[in-house]
């Protein structure tokens, strides 16, 4: 009996969340992470990256918009480690800033409670998909389960203090 | 800074997952803006291994396999193990069912209950639904199919049934299964149609449970592991040494879901023989009573009317499409077959009175065949019984017939002292007897002619009611359930319209649906039957026949229902 498995021409779409953890030294650490969904709600793929921290030296430098830059080098390594080609991607409304938006080259749709809007004209093919999955499980529902599998990885990476850890 | 890739191709089976990250737990980098270490990691069902690649991906950097960790740190011990963190992870990525159950555009809402109800079954890949009758355990249990089948869980699911309820539960799987409704495929007929359905490529495949054990002896089923299995009424396989146990149990899967709604405290034997194939075999120890008890409870869901009065409706109407035995179905085409040749025959001198005689003649046939006495209606309607008569439940019978060949008389043989009857032919004092036990409770059933019960009685103790056949005038079956539905009743009614698919009494059932939206938009509330019934044309349409201009002429307005459309004295 074979699983099921994505169909060639499903499509695909990408919800991508973030999370910031503080840290012992001050500074918060990022995580950011993609969940692809097919456009009935089946999870694809995960991708996730972090912490990162940023350097002293990348602190002076890049100041107020520190934030920015380690969510958006975050967002490159992400993307490099994809696999399949998303017709969109969902986000929050302030975690996507116009240089996130940049690196993707693909349609952004912003997902809020209750709605959702495109920062731009989305393609045909990402509109249809849309529709699709708002059909089938809603358009802001991947985009929790993105935040929920984050915060997990999150947990389980983390180092933890002394005692506490298993078997030791 | 690391990137790790959990792709999600396939949902394999739990139990073949190979551990997938014995490397130690990826290390913390107090790196650069630009470096990434990628990890990825993929889960395939065919080859069943797990393939873990590590690299680095800085800028410019080519990736390098099996690359340890530059200047990291000690590895950390890892917890939890990674397999039971993969197998989170994919909990926490699956689609939330609640948000695709409140999505889903069922035929009609689910209350809250059977959201319940759908919600265990979807949880569990060993369950036992065993509401009240009346609750909707079909529709649950197609409801959480249709949540699997969305989510890609499930691709391919058997439903077992009685040979009477085939039809039925394919009409059910087509109403809430829409996206399916094409690919839903009944096992019937001829053995070589049967080879062919069972190797077809289908998701849902419906059989009797005859018909599946004839196959499943013959060899004629193919090596094929489901994804789910739901037995309904599985009381069927209570006893643990008929063939029809052994091959249910015998049949490869994962999710086993048994359906029934007859009690199942007072025997054991039946507990163990239904856990047993609920568990597949594990888990259900052959030991002490307590410890079956135990298994039984942490399997069964299980509500009865009381409990959930307040969710449903004063009445719920169901209608239930039956399949005829051969026999019966042979008997009625021969019948139908030589009787409008007959009406043919008489040319313009055909009147409406020849139409009804055959029609009542082909409905009575559709209650019992004359020459074997065979009856799907009757054996549905024992098996409802035998659950209400063992909830301690009371139940009404109506039929427009109350004679011995296919009316109430006749049942009242074949059913047994539990069935009282009331009809216009009893004295006054010997109805008065029959509601007397009934509403004293002694006597559950109480079997009714549509007329002479229809109206002006109060039997509220019955919370299910049966209309053994469908009159032409939904408004008069409306009155009849009343007799049950009305003030001083505390439980739900719920009400069952047998109707033997294939047949006028479908055809003519499928007329009445279409006006009834029509007929409950009632003048100032009160229904007006004489509106209600079938038009001429449309009786001749039943039978195919056309109407002859002069009795078209004759018959400008269609009778009500007090005109005797069957003749019958009710």
């Amino acid at each position: 009996m074979e699983a099921p498995t994505r169909r060639a021409d499903d499509p695909l779409v990408a919800y991508l969340c973030f999370q910031s953890v503080p840290h012992e030294t001050g500074e918060a650490e990022e995580w950011a992470a993609l969940l692809v969904v097919t456009a009935q709600g089946l999870p694809h793929e995960f991708v996730y990256s972090g912490p990162l921290r940023p350097t002293p030296v990348q602190a002076i430098l890049y100041q107020d918009q520190l934030a920015a830059q380690l969510r958006l080098s975050l967002v490159r390594s992400l993307l490099r480690g994809l696999r399949a080609r998303p017709l969109f991607v969902g986000a929050t409304p302030g975690s996507m800033d116009p240089a996130a938006a940049d690196v993707f080259r693909l349609p952004i749709l912003i997902v809020e409670e209750g709605a959702a809007s495109w920062l731009a004209s989305p393609t045909p093919a990402a509109e249809a998909a849309a529709q699709r999955l708002e059909g089938v499980v809603g358009l802001g529902e991947p985009l929790g389960r993105a935040v929920a599998a984050l915060a997990y990885v999150v947990e389980y990476e983390r180092p933890k203090p002394r005692g506490e850890e298993d078997g030791g | 800074m690391r990137v790790r890739r959990v792709r999600l191709l396939k949902e394999p089976e739990p139990r073949t997952l190979e551990a997938v990250l014995r490397a130690p737990r990826a290390r913390r980098l107090h790196g650069t803006v630009d470096r990434v270490r990628v990890r990825s990691v993929w889960m395939r069902r065919e080859d069943g291994d797990m393939q873990t690649r590590w690299g680095w991906n800085a800028q410019g950097a080519a990736e390098a396999e099996d690359a340890p960790a530059r200047r990291a740190a000690p590895a950390r011990p890892t917890a939890p193990p990674a397999d039971d963190f993969l197998a989170g992870l994919r909990e926490l990525l699956r689609p939330n069912v609640h948000a695709v159950l409140r999505r889903e555009e069922w035929p009609h809402p689910l209350y809250p209950f059977q959201e319940e109800g759908v919600l265990f079954l979807y949880e569990r890949d060993a369950a036992l639904l065993a509401d009240e009758m009346g609750l909707g355990k079909s529709v649950q249990a197609l409801a959480a199919a249709g949540l699997l089948f969305s989510t890609g869980q499930i691709q391919e699911a058997l439903i077992l049934c009685p040979a009477a309820l085939v039809s039925h539960w394919r009409r059910e799987a087509r109403r809430w299964l829409p996206r399916m409704a094409d690919v839903v495929t009944v096992v019937q007929g001829s053995g070589m149609a049967r080879h062919h359905q069972w190797h077809s490529r289908a998701p849902l495949r419906i059989a009797g449970y005859e018909t599946f054990r004839s196959d499943f002896t013959a060899g004629r089923m193919p090596e094929r592991h489901w994804d789910l299995v739901v037995l309904d009424e599985a009381q069927r396989i209570k006893n643990r040494e008929t063939e029809l146990a052994h091959a249910c149990k015998a049949l490869p899967r994962r999710r086993s879901w048994a359906l029934t709604g007859t009690p199942l405290e007072n025997s054991l034997d039946d507990v163990l023989s239904i856990l047993e194939w609920v568990t597949r075999g594990s888990g259900v120890g052959l030991g002490s009573a307590p410890a079956l008890r135990a298994a039984q409870e942490g399997l069964q869901l299980r509500r009865k009317k009381e409990a959930v009065a307040l969710q449903l409706p004063p009445k719920t109407v169901i209608n239930i499409v039956l399949d005829m035995g051969p026999r019966q179905r042979d008997a009625y085409e021969r019948l139908q077959r030589e009787g409008v040749v007959e009406l043919r025959e008489r040319g313009e001198r055909l009147q409406v009175t020849h139409v009804l005689a055959l029609l009542t003649r082909l409905k009575q046939l559709c209650n019992f065949c004359p020459a074997t006495g065979e009856s799907a209606k009757l054996e549905f309607l024992r098996g409802q019984l035998a659950e209400i008569l063992a909830h301690n439940r009371q139940a009404l019978v109506f039929s427009q017939f109350t004679d011995e060949r296919a009316g109430l008389l006749r049942l009242e043989r074949e059913i047994g002292p539990e069935f009282s009857v009331y009809h216009g032919g009893m004295s006054p004092a010997a109805r008065d007897r029959a509601v007397q036990r009934f509403n004293d409770g002694d006597s559950p059933v109480l079997g009714l002619s549509l007329r002479a019960g229809g109206v002006g009685l109060n039997l509220q103790r019955a919370a299910f009611v049966f209309h053994f056949d469908r009159w032409w005038n939904p408004a008069v079956e409306w009155q009849a359930e009343d007799r049950a539905h009305r003030i001083g009743q505390p439980l739900p009614v719920t009400v069952y319209r047998l109707i033997m698919g294939g047949t006028v009494e479908e055809k003519v059932h499928g007329i009445l649906e279409g006006k009834e939206a029509l007929f409950r938009e009632v003048i100032e509330g009160v229904p007006t039957p004489g509106r209600s019934g079938l038009s001429i044309d449309e009786l001749f349409g039943v039978l195919d026949l056309e109407m002859p201009p002069r009795v078209r002429d004759d018959h400008l307005v269609p009778p009500d229902a007090d005109s005797g459309f069957d003749g019958s004295p009710g």
